[in-house]
């Protein structure tokens, strides 16, 4: 076989000299040949030189042509060759990657009918063809698409309409200490509206959230979780209105994020977020983003009711709360972030200044008896996200440092991300996490380990699992949340938590013992809506 | 000045010559030079838009189908940067994930899930499970940079009426799925028609068939459908690509962490 190639190297290596010479004496006769593109340019000086190149380069014979594309004439280097096609290797992988085949039979018709051109080689201003693609001018889609006009950019509808309704039930083992019920159910409905302006480059959302619940009123819930205009010009980003925003690497708990106020109610686990009023203005640059937020008012953080489960002995008295700013909730707060990525690290640093997202509680009497008033402290935050990659393990460090509640603190989670991909040979993937909580004000530092198994299916089908451990109480959560999509329409999540209290008298917090009885299974039914 | 050009062209035949009596040598630069040859199809592109259309075949037949938007930058000297936006199903609606492909070194991998508003970053070893449900992994969707590879060619072949290359690539990267690749390339122009993906037990796990391509710009040559087929499982992927757009202005500052954001 080595040899068939290298005779036909051989010939047209041959061929080439031959070419030389027939096109040196008699420039005329190449009209029914293939030829070799190298480039075209609006500028002629680019196309001299370029044609200079090649010619010391290649010992090949080229010309430049004039081509009338789109109204333009743009000159076209190129080299009329018999075997055309079989060069075009060797030319390529002497340094002109980029050139092309220009088919005899085609010549005539494709520059006609798709009016295609080759970007130009080198800005008009500087004669040296250059070969970073990213110095190369871009064209306007229109001169250059094969496809007929109106088809050229991918146009998504303008406005686009869509949500969810979900139907959720909350099965507890047992009646709750102050004798709530074991069933609660609730609907969600969140709709969507999208719309996007001005050729992309900005858009507006609005997206509101309905929850109405069952047995406990708390659980009732308005909120505007987006209703924003976004903006993008050069690379400023500009983001006004109520919206979300999360900082954070870790997975088990989230110290740095801030922005947004925690709906509680909606999941224990606090990964559920209320809408924020705010400016943002989001910087890009090579030096990675920055991020400025001034943030507009406050949201006070939900909590169960009387009648609600996973809550402390003492309902939360909303309607006491109270704030260390005189501005109450309507206190401006600032934020800044700056995060940056590089080859296998991703750093963030911030600093957040304003009331508390989390609050301090304290004791009231209310019409005679014991209630507690969440209190908003003003605060000073600092803030460390660090995410190093190594092969297929995430390593993951948050860290912050907060005054103004009391004594100034530090609270941090590090762990790892690990993924075995394809495990016992099958398609499932099963990552590992591992994560250990510090935060001054506790007494120890609860440890998680979860697991995430992936079906890799049709149905995007999960298991989250996992145990979190607090060695000084001995006190045990045990967490499943599993989820699989039904059909194109629709998804069905299931979530369960555990609690074991542990030892009592080692110290174990008067919440945890009181929602002990609170072990439950959430069994959610999601209809996705829109087209 | 003639006969100093013939003496240069002779000296090249010389060269060649001498390269062939080191078969083995030759047939690595061989295959390597057919790779590159076949990679110069794709390259020069600028940057493109497509919607990507998946449908997923089990192994009675029943078809799930996904959509997506798919946005291709050419980085001069390195590998492209991607970003994929998921449009449907439903749920995964406004999910996207933004990729810088390395010629040298780990890629970077970024994943925007929309209901935490959440951007997250991936390591990239997770390459080779199935993607999506789907039988190919993000290491067959992404750029094969021929970096990433040794080539050998092994021999011609035909069929179909049609004459190819038969190539051999070896991933160098140690997190690869696979162990080797036969790449039938087609003579013609250099288009990849056919690969033989064999696992880390050296067993031909996948076939992947490029079918129907167009040309766009008079020298790229894209497929628009891309079949794969997994012999384990009796399962089929077939992608489509639908509208594909070059040259649609795509900057560097479209392939950032708040375009992600901002991708649906």
């Amino acid at each position: 076989m080595t040899r068939r190639i290298k005779e036909t190297f051989v010939k047209a290596t041959m061929l080439k000299i031959l070419a030389v010479a027939v096109v040196t004496i008699a420039a005329a006769s190449y009209a029914g040949h293939d030829a070799i593109v190298f480039g075209s340019f609006l500028n002629e000086q680019n196309a001299i030189v370029k044609r200079q190149h090649v010619i010391q380069s290649l010992e090949l014979d080229v010309t430049i042509e004039p081509v009338l594309i789109d109204r333009q004439t743009w000159y076209r280097v190129l080299a009329y060759h018999v075997s055309a096609r079989d060069l075009l290797v060797k030319v390529r992988l002497e340094g002109f990657s980029n050139s092309w085949l220009l088919l005899e039979s085609s010549r005539n018709t494709a520059t006609a009918v798709n009016a295609t051109l080759d970007r130009e080689r080198s800005p008009p201003d500087s004669p040296v063809p250059s070969t970073g693609l990213a110095k190369l001018k871009r064209l306007n889609a229109g001169e250059a698409s094969p496809l007929p006009k109106g088809r050229e950019r991918i146009r998504r509808d303008d406005l686009e309409m869509y949500g969810d309704i979900s139907y959720e039930n909350r099965f507890f083992g047992k009646t709750g200490p102050s004798d709530q019920d074991k069933f609660h159910a609730s609907v969600t409905f969140s709709p969507e509206l999208y719309v996007r302006l001005r050729d992309q480059k900005s858009s507006f959302t609005f997206k509101p959230k309905f929850r109405g619940d069952s047995v406990d009123s708390r659980r009732n819930l308005i909120d505007i979780q987006e209703l924003s205009w976004v903006d993008v010009k050069d690379s400023i980003e500009t983001r006004v209105g109520i919206r979300k925003d999360f900082w954070g690497v870790t997975e088990t708990f989230h110290r740095v994020d801030i922005i947004n106020q925690t709906d509680l109610v909606e999941s224990f686990d606090g990964e559920d977020k209320l809408g924020q009023p705010m400016i943002n203005l989001s910087f890009e640059g090579n030096w990675g983003t920055i991020d400025l937020y001034a943030l507009l008012g406050f949201r006070e953080r939900t909590f169960p009711g009387e009648n609600g489960r996973l809550r402390g002995p003492i309902p939360i008295d909303l309607d006491s709360a109270e704030y260390e700013s005189g501005a109450k909730n309507r206190r401006i707060d600032f934020a800044i972030r700056w995060n940056q990525d590089y080859e296998n690290t991703q750093l963030a640093l911030s600093h957040f200044s304003g009331t508390s997202r989390e609050p301090e509680f304290l004791s009231v009497l209310r019409e005679g008896s014991p209630s507690l008033a969440p209190y908003y402290s003003v605060i000073e935050q600092t803030g460390l996200e660090l995410l190093y990659i190594i092969g297929g393990m995430a390593v993951k460090l948050e860290a912050i440092s907060r005054s103004g509640q009391g004594e100034r603190f530090s609270a941090a989670t590090a762990g790892f991300e690990y993924t075995q991909v394809g495990i016992f040979d099958t398609r499932l993937d099963l990552g590992w996490l591992m994560e250990i909580n510090h935060d001054d004000r506790q007494r120890s530092s609860p440890i998680a380990v979860g697991t995430r198994l992936t079906f890799n299916d049709l149905y995007d089908s999960q298991i989250l699992s996992g145990v979190l451990w607090n060695e000084d109480s001995g006190e045990t959560n045990v967490f499943v949340e599993a989820s699989r999509r039904i059909g194109g329409c629709c998804k069905l999540s299931l979530e369960s938590l555990y609690f074991n209290g542990g030892l009592t008298t080692n110290g174990g917090n008067q919440m945890s013992e009181y929602i002990r009885d609170d072990d439950f299974v959430r069994l959610e039914f999601i209809y996705f809506l829109g087209s | 000045m003639k006969t100093t050009r013939l003496l240069i062209v002779l000296g090249h035949i010389l060269a060649l010559g001498v390269a062939n009596a080191a078969s083995s040598t030759n047939d690595l630069d061989r295959g390597l030079e057919i790779a590159k040859a076949s990679d110069s199809n794709f390259s020069g592109y600028g940057d493109s838009k497509t919607t990507l259309k998946m449908l997923l075949k089990d192994r009675k037949g029943f078809v799930t189908e996904r959509v997506m938007e798919m946005r291709l930058l050419e980085i001069a000297n390195d590998g492209d940067k991607s970003l994929i936006v998921f449009d449907s199903p439903r749920d995964v609606r406004g999910v996207a994930v933004l990729s810088y492909a390395h010629k040298v070194g780990s890629d970077e991998q970024w994943l925007y899930l929309p209901a935490l508003k959440r951007v997250k970053r991936v390591a990239s070893k997770n390459r080779t499970g199935p993607f999506l449900g789907s039988e190919f992994s993000l290491e067959d969707l992404s750029f094969q940079e021929i970096e990433k590879y040794s080539h050998r060619y092994i021999k011609d072949d035909s069929f179909d009426g049609d004459e190819f290359f038969l190539i051999e690539r070896v991933p160098l990267d140690p997190y690869s799925g696979y162990t080797k690749q036969l790449v039938w390339i087609e003579k013609e122009n250099f288009l990849i028609r056919q690969i033989h993906h064999y696992d880390k037990k050296s067993f031909h796990l996948k076939t992947q068939y490029f079918k129907n391509y167009k040309k766009y710009l008079e020298r790229i040559w894209r497929p628009t459908e891309i079949e794969m087929i997994n012999h384990q499982t009796k399962k089929t992927t077939t992608l489509l690509f639908e509208q594909l757009t070059f040259n649609t202005g795509l900057t560097n500052k479209d392939f950032t962490q708040n375009s992600l954001k901002r991708a649906k």
